[in-house]
Parts: structure tokens; sequence; C-alpha cells
């Protein structure tokens, strides 16, 4: 067995074994912390053992054995501890301890489970829902997940949303906590409870995908977090596959990510959809994204259109088109329409008042985006792309300062890039 | 009369285990003056539930975050007012803290009985706390806000509730540097205050959840879920 090939295997395992082997754990021992740790223990003796022994023939069930011994031995260990604590202590109400052969406190014993059962894939939902419950502060629900399901270490978590490895710490300890003190039943909700509820469990991956995408701070593309998100939608959907908004979502994520080499210029601004080279997006994904944009519509129940199936829409309208030209606007502008109707947000309706001037000339674009109330440096950075798109650069260098004036970070950035172009520009023809 | 005497403890008190240990409370009013009381797990572990158009909203935290926080709760069988002033004043919490005497106010239900039911007896997992909530939509006038057919709903799993008379009539009891402060009035000028309180004897949190977004408060107000954290417990 040579190490590239163990390194490998584990990678693999990681990524589709991770969730399910602490999500076994939990069903269990009912233990949250515990179950991390064994887990840990599991893929870190993984890690020595493999590339020496071989990488064993069922890599799931091997760490399942392995995460279990390790969670027995330190729930023997924890037996053994309080025992000997009630010892000094003195404690006569525990003398019966002494002669009784040790059982760890809490323990249901593996006794009814075959050695190698591995977890079932309603262990796995019940933890998806149990770290997305509506009763957890978001926070702690995007720590749990990104944590206790995604397996990702503290420090990386903490990294992700730049905050302290012990401010984290002790956002899981709070989540965990009151998982246990409020009794947040570890299990998958009932039919008439799950689309509520999956629509919670939605927007945590969402979220986690767009910090990824378009973080809040910090660099432009943090592409461990879209992928961590994309890595959970999928397995999500494999679990649910008649859940159409599971589909829905994977597909939104896969279109946008199809674009991240794309996306970042070298300098680090972002390059936007129109002049992004093409060739660079990911095919794979984005035939990817189309499939399960399809799945999602196949296994679709007449449920209204939901912002994700009109969001997966609008980017497969662009992975769709070779060029920005042969864009469908007027299906685009239609889809932001009824997107502007369910789920207004000033992005959406600035992207409508675009798409509708790309689709239908200038007046009608810039009619749109008159209605628009703040936020002010969006609007502005939106006149003035249309401005610039039909060839009216003085108006649009105007909006173009306003805009980078009302504006920060990348963004900004973006919108002085411009401005200088369009100097440029108006340079060589004023001469 | 019966009261709910809410205990407030503010988020930096930091009293010592003798200081705010109530068992001699406890101890010296069981003789029927307190009818059935505990701790409840702190807010960093409530749970809220309102229902809006129909769909159910579930948040994390209390209801209000202020600093005299919700500790525990006691109820309290008296003669007259007075008396449950002087048993709220020996409360080892009046020190650092304020106890919030809040009279009983039953519903009259449909058939003209009185919903007076302000304890049933163990098991209590969890405690609603019903909420007032500024920001809740006009009642429809159709809707009654009887709590009659929730009762018929939770069955067994209620163990007791009341609704509360309003908040200005409330007579909250602190004791500074010695001196007694009685007030009456809210124990804070909010527009979210406690309006009523549900016993629950259920598993876990889900199956609350549910029963709280059933309940009319939810529809016209907010239901704040405390899970019970006997004082036995650490």
């Amino acid at each position: 067995m040579d190490e590239p090939e163990a390194s490998a295997a584990l990678e693999t395992a990681f990524a589709t074994e991770w969730g399910a082997v602490v999500a076994r754990l939990i069903r269990v021992t009912g233990d949250w912390a515990l179950a991390e740790d064994s887990a840990a223990e599991a893929f870190a003796a993984a890690a020595r053992r493999w590339p020496l022994d071989g990488v064993p023939r069922r890599p799931g069930a091997w760490l399942s054995t392995t995460a279990r011994n390790a969670a027995y031995d330190r729930l023997r260990r924890r037996a053994a501890e309080q025992r000997a604590l009630h010892r000094v202590a003195g404690d006569p109400t525990t003398g019966h301890w002494e002669d009784a052969e040790p059982e760890p406190a809490g323990w249901d014993g593996w006794g009814g489970l075959p050695a190698d059962d591995g977890a079932t894939s309603d262990d796995r939902l019940r933890l998806v829902f149990t770290c997305c419950h509506p009763a957890l502060p978001l926070e702690g629900r995007v720590a749990l997940t990104l944590r206790t399901l995604g397996g990702l270490e503290v420090a990386e978590v903490a990294a992700a949303f730049g905050v302290s490895e012990s401010t984290m710490a002790k956002r899981l300890v709070r989540a965990r906590q009151k998982v246990a003190h409020a009794r947040i039943p570890y299990r998958v909700p009932s039919p008439d409870e799950l689309p509520e509820r999956l629509d919670g469990v939605l927007g945590v991956l969402y979220l986690v995908f767009t910090e990824g995408y378009a973080p809040t701070s910090g660099a432009a593309i943090r592409s461990d977090l879209s992928a961590e998100a994309i890595r959970l939608a999928s397995q999500l959907a494999a679990l649910l596959p008649g859940q159409s908004e599971v589909h829905y979502l994977l597909a939104l994520m896969l279109l946008h990510d199809s674009r991240r080499a794309a996306r970042v210029a070298t300098d680090g601004a972002l390059v936007p959809l129109e002049e992004q080279d093409r060739t660079q997006w990911n095919a794979v994904q984005i035939e990817q994204g189309l499939a399960a944009l399809d799945a999602g519509l196949r296994a679709a129940t007449g449920r209204p259109a939901g912002p994700y199936l009109l969001q997966a829409s609008i980017a497969a309208c662009h992975a769709s088109a070779s060029s920005p030209e042969s864009t469908p606007w007027p299906r685009v502008a239609a889809l932001y329409d009824a997107l502007v109707g369910i789920a207004p947000s000033p992005h959406a309706e600035l992207a409508r008042a675009v798409a509708v001037g790309m689709a239908s000339g200038l007046d009608a674009g810039l009619e749109a985006l008159g209605g628009l109330d703040e936020p002010r440096g969006l609007r502005l950075a939106a006149t003035a792309d249309l401005l610039r798109r039909h060839g009216r650069v003085p108006e649009a260098i105007r909006a173009y300062r306003g805009a980078a004036d009302a504006s920060d970070g990348a963004q900004r950035q973006f919108l002085e890039r411009r401005l200088a172009e369009l100097e440029a520009v108006s340079q060589v023809r004023g001469a | 009369m019966t009261y709910l005497m809410v205990v407030r403890v503010p988020a930096d008190a930091n009293p010592t285990h003798e200081e705010g240990d109530p068992s001699a409370w406890v101890e010296a009013t069981s003789d029927g003056q307190r009818v059935f009381g505990d701790r409840l797990r702190p807010p960093q572990d409530a749970t809220c539930v309102r229902v809006r158009g129909g769909k159910t909203l579930v948040t994390h935290g209390p209801f209000v975050e202020i600093a005299e926080q919700i500790a525990g709760f006691d109820i309290l069988t008296v003669d007259a007012a007075d008396a449950a002033v002087r048993i709220a004043l020996t409360h080892p919490v009046a020190k650092f803290g304020a106890l919030e005497l809040r009279e009983l106010h039953p519903f009259e239900l449909l058939d003209g009985t009185l919903d007076d039911q302000p304890f049933l007896g163990e098991p209590v997992s969890y405690v609603l706390l019903m909420g007032t909530d500024p920001d809740a939509p006009e009642p429809d006038p159709a809707d009654d806000g009887l709590p009659a057919a929730w009762i018929e709903l939770a069955g067994a799993a209620e163990r007791g509730g009341a609704r509360l008379r309003p908040a200005d009539e409330a007579i909250t009891v602190r004791i500074r540097d010695g001196e007694q402060l009685v007030t009456h009035g809210p124990f804070a000028e909010l527009a979210e205050q406690v309006a009523g309180y549900d016993l629950l004897d259920v598993a876990d949190l889900d199956a609350a959840i549910a029963l709280a977004a059933a309940h009319p408060a939810a529809r016209l107000g907010v239901v704040e879920i405390r899970p019970r954290w006997p004082i036995w417990e650490q």
C-alpha cells in the first residue's frame, strides 16, 4: 500500500463518512462532544494505520467500529474517574459501584448492534435536522453544521467566520448545551413538519455557501466554505430525493460555483458576469447543476416556485449562454420579476432592472431602477452599468463616481476600475 | 387569591451559593402558601414561538432581552396581597434581584366555568411564559383568544396554568441596603410583559413547541418555552 493511495482513500472517507460516524455515535450515546471527539480519534487512527496496513475493504465500517471503540474507552475512563472521585469524597451512596462491573454512566450498551452496523440514512438526517433546529441561534446552527456534521476543525470554522478559535469553541459549547438542556430531540421531523424544517436546513446551507461565495469580510471568495456547502447539499439531496427544494438549492450552488475560476481577477477584483472568460467555467459543475435542477423539477409536487428554483433557473440561463449577448434576457427578467415578488431584496430588484434594461432597452431599465430605494451605492452602480452598456459614457462616468463613493471593499475596487476604463475611453474619444 | 411570583435576577448578579440558596425559604413556606415553584433554565436555553399568518415561527432566546432575567417562579396562595408581599420579602433573591407578584386572572370559559388551575401536580418539565408582543398584528375580532380548545388538546400534558392580571397591577419587591422596596407596577416599564403561564409535562422541545404553537397566545403575542431546571441539578 503506498501512501498517496491511503491518503486519497482517507480524504474520500472523510468527505463521505464523517457525518455518518458522528450521527450514529450521537444516536447511541446522546453525547455530542463525545461523538465528535471519538470520530476525530478514528480518523486520526486511520491516518496512522491505513498507510501501513492498507485501506480496509469497507472504510466506512472500519471508521465506524474504531470510533465506537474510542467512545467506549472514553466512557469507561469517565466512569472510572467518577468512581475514583466518589471514593475520594467518601460518598456512601455510591458504595455499590465498588464491586459492580464498571458500566459507563449513560451507557445502554452496544449489545444489540452488529459490529459493522454503519449509520443509517435516518441517523444522518437526524443529525442534519438537529444541527439546524430553529430553536438554536443561527450562528450556533452554522457552527454545528460545519463542525459536527461537516467535520471541519473548530479552528477552520472560526477562521471562516473571522472569529477567534475560543469564541467559536464557546459558540459550539453553548449550542450543544442548548440541545441538551432544552431537550431538542434527535429525530427526523414528521412529514407535516418536514417542509418547514427543511427550509431552515436549506437556509443554513445557503448561508454557508454565500459566506464562501461572497464573504461579508476578507477575501473575495472562500472556496472551502462553498465546497463544503455543496458537499452537504448533495448528501442531503441523496438522502431526500423527493424534496425538490434540496435539488434546486444544490443546482443554484453548483451553477454559481461553476464560475468561480472566472469570477476573480489575478488582482483579487471581482470580474462581472459579462466579462468572464466563459471557457473557464466549470463544465462538469454546470452539467451537475443542470441535472440537479432537472431532478428537482421531476420531484416537484406543485408547490409554488420558491427562491431557490428561481435563482437556479436564472443561473441556468447564464450557464447555458455562450456569450452575454446570447443570454435569454427576457426570460431572465421574467424570473427576476417572480423572485422580487416572493423574496424582495435590493440585490434582486437591481438585477431585475438590469435584466429589463437588457431585454427591453435603456429607458425601460432606467425606469425600473428609478423606482428603487436605497441602498444608494447599489442603485448607482446598476444605473452606471446600464448607461455604460448603452454607450452613454459621460453619464455613466458620473454614475460610477457616485457609486464608488458609496461603496467599499471589492465592490469599490471594481467600480473604480470601470471608472478608469470609461475615462480612458472618453479621453480617446475627446482627443 | 393566587399569585405567580416571577423571580428576576440581574444577568450580572453573582450571589454566593449561600446568598442565593432558596431551600430555607422553600421550607418556611411549605405550610400551604407556596403551591409549586422551581428554577428555570437561563434565557440562552429559551425558545420563542409565534404564529403569524398561519405559519409557526420558532426563534432562539427569550421574548425580551433585559437585565433582570426570569430565573424561576413560584405559585403562592394567600389570603391577601400583603401576605404575598411578606413572603416575597423573605425570599433570598429580594436582596440582589426582584420578585414580581402577579395575581392570577382566570379566564371565564364559554360554558361559564372559570379556568382556574394554577397547578395540577407533578411532573412538570417545561414552563410556557405567554408574552405580550407589541409587534403582533391586530387580532381577528372573531378570535375569542380563549384557551378552551387548547386545554382539551393538551390533555394530561398540561399541568396547570393561568392568565395573569395586567402588568400595571403587579407588585414588585426588592431589598437594597437593608431597605424594603415595595413598588406597585411592573418591575420595569416594557411593552413586553408576561401575560400568563402554563406548566407542561412533555418529553422534548418539539412537543413543547407543538403545544406552544397551538395556544391562542402564539397568535396574539408570543410564547416563550423555558425548560425547568430543578434546584438540585447542577
